[in-house]
């Protein structure tokens, strides 16, 4: 996907109930049109075809359900306060801005419910001996969910790269762009990301 | 790396393995209607966070925006601040629902310093105040609220129930403290009362305690990882279930382990449409 055209289609009706949000494919490229009336209508329709990109980059990112949820709602209300800046370009791209600049880690240290509890993303990523095999279809699953948590020992600014670049797909330029970068950092900083994250996931299963 | 130069294959193996971890990632099950709620909500708190802070705090004057009165006094600028700039835990509930606006100082009595108060503006217009906790205080909060908004701060998935006996709820810090009413602002009442606004638990609380009779449990637990206080109140529907509502006020200082606070209801969850702006309390006016 290249996430750094996707756009909604507008329409009206409250975010959760109107079936006509869409999110338009086009050879790759995911384009929206601004059609709603107001900014109420605009924004909802946004919010449909927005939440669910915003989350997969905020789970990524922060490695739990729970917590991308609340990084989300909390790039919806930014986005909302500044939607007439947002509309006039790409909105998804501006609010995957918002999102990626957040405090991602912080949280945990606030929150006082922690419903996923990762105290040591880097320990278990390999399987514990003697567990049955997995299943058929949830292989994908457990590696993603192996790469997410070797993915939370990487430092926040080298998540964040590897994240948007190699997870999410978007150009070098795009990343530079979105998390206020020079492009030779984004390159150097993915460079280093990737080399630990290797490291990291080897090591995973070498257990 | 660079864009243009295509990775060793073992690269390449690698890199889609990533790429697969990002086409599995689980997909988001918000309730988009109320997602969409609270930003408005949200986003009408920042503004009047913004108004406010210079309004009530500095000039004591009300909000600038529909709907939101004017405690008068100063204070409410540690939450504010923080909400507004999106910090986990400010001001917000264990769902993330809450929004919160500076309002002004309300006075306890006993009390040589004030208190910080804030106020939830929510979205059916009304105002939750309350304020915060000091470590060195024996008089805790002005808290109340309209039975409309049970609903609106209702967190099931995060707010544990309220044992009928009115002990604490489990898993929820390790020290507790159970809130005495010990006066309430009888105009003031009346007022919110005339409104129809009133919950059964305030109503209630003219008593000199409301923490014996099931429905009217007002306690609050310290967390033990957080500086932070949240209180619970549970209110009593009229078949006998319990309506649970959260708040957590958050961006507190911590409370000596088995503090028992005392409650002074000395402010007012307010409907806007029905109640003139007041100007409700001051420093030395209780």
């Amino acid at each position: 996907m290249s996430a750094a055209s996707t756009h909604a289609a507008l329409t009206a009706g409250s975010p959760g109930t109107d079936p006509s949000s869409r999110t338009s494919s086009q050879g790759g490229d995911v384009r929206v049109e601004v059609v709603g009336t107001t900014r109420a209508e605009e924004f909802s329709a946004f919010m449909r075809s927005a939440v669910d990109p915003l989350h997969r980059t905020a789970y990524l990112l922060c490695g739990d359900r729970h917590r991308a949820e609340e990084l989300v709602q909390q790039t919806f209300e930014r986005t909302y306060r500044h939607w007439r800046t947002a509309r006039e370009g790409d909105p998804l791209v501006y609010a995957r801005r918002i999102l990626a600049n957040l405090r991602i880690d912080t949280w945990r240290r606030t929150r006082r419910e922690v419903l996923g509890d990762h105290t040591d993303p880097a320990a278990d990523l390999a399987a514990p001996a003697g567990a049955p095999p997995p299943r058929a279809g949830t292989a994908e699953v457990d590696d993603r969910d192996v790469v997410v948590r070797a993915l939370l020992t990487l430092p926040l600014r080298q998540r964040r790269v590897v994240v948007l670049r190699h997870l999410l797909d978007l150009t070098e330029a795009e990343v530079a762009e979105e998390l206020g970068m020079p492009l030779g950092t984004v390159k150097s900083t993915a460079s280093r990301a990737l080399a630990r994250l290797r490291t990291t996931l080897e090591t995973g299963s070498d257990r | 790396m660079n864009d243009t130069t295509l990775p060793p294959a073992d690269d390449a193996a690698f890199l889609a393995r990533l790429r697969g971890a990002a086409d599995h990632a689980p997909s988001a099950t918000m309730d988009l209607d109320a997602s969409y709620r609270r930003t408005r909500r949200r986003a009408a708190a920042h503004r009047a966070g913004a108004l406010g802070a210079v309004a009530a705090c500095v000039a004591g004057a009300a909000f600038a925006m529909p709907g939101v009165v004017d405690l008068g006094g100063s204070g409410g600028q540690h939450h504010a601040p923080a909400v507004a700039a999106g910090a986990p835990g400010a001001g917000a509930s264990g769902n993330g629902v809450r929004a919160v606006a500076p309002v002004g100082l309300v006075a306890q009595p006993g009390l040589t310093a004030p208190h910080d108060a804030t106020a939830e503006l929510l979205a059916d217009g009304t105002l939750l105040v309350d304020t915060g906790l000091r470590a060195d205080a024996d008089t805790a909060i002005a808290l109340a609220m309209p039975r409309s908004t049970l609903d609106d701060l209702r967190a099931p998935e995060s707010a544990p129930p309220v044992p009928p006996d009115g002990t604490p709820p489990p898993g929820e810090g390790s020290d507790h403290f159970r809130f005495h009413v010990l006066r309430v602002d009888d105009a003031l009442l009346a007022d919110i009362r005339a409104a129809g606004t009133v919950a059964p638990w305030l109503d209630d609380a003219e008593s000199d305690s409301v923490t014996s009779d099931a429905g009217d449990t007002l306690f609050a637990s310290v967390g033990s990882r957080t500086p932070s206080v949240t209180i619970h109140s549970r209110g009593q529907e009229a078949d006998g279930s319990a309506d649970v509502a959260r708040l957590d006020l958050g961006c507190l200082q911590p409370l000596p382990a088995g503090l028992d606070a005392e409650i002074c209801v000395a402010a007012a969850m307010v409907d806007l449409d029905t109640i003139p702006r007041t100007t409700v309390t001051g420093p030395g006016e209780y």
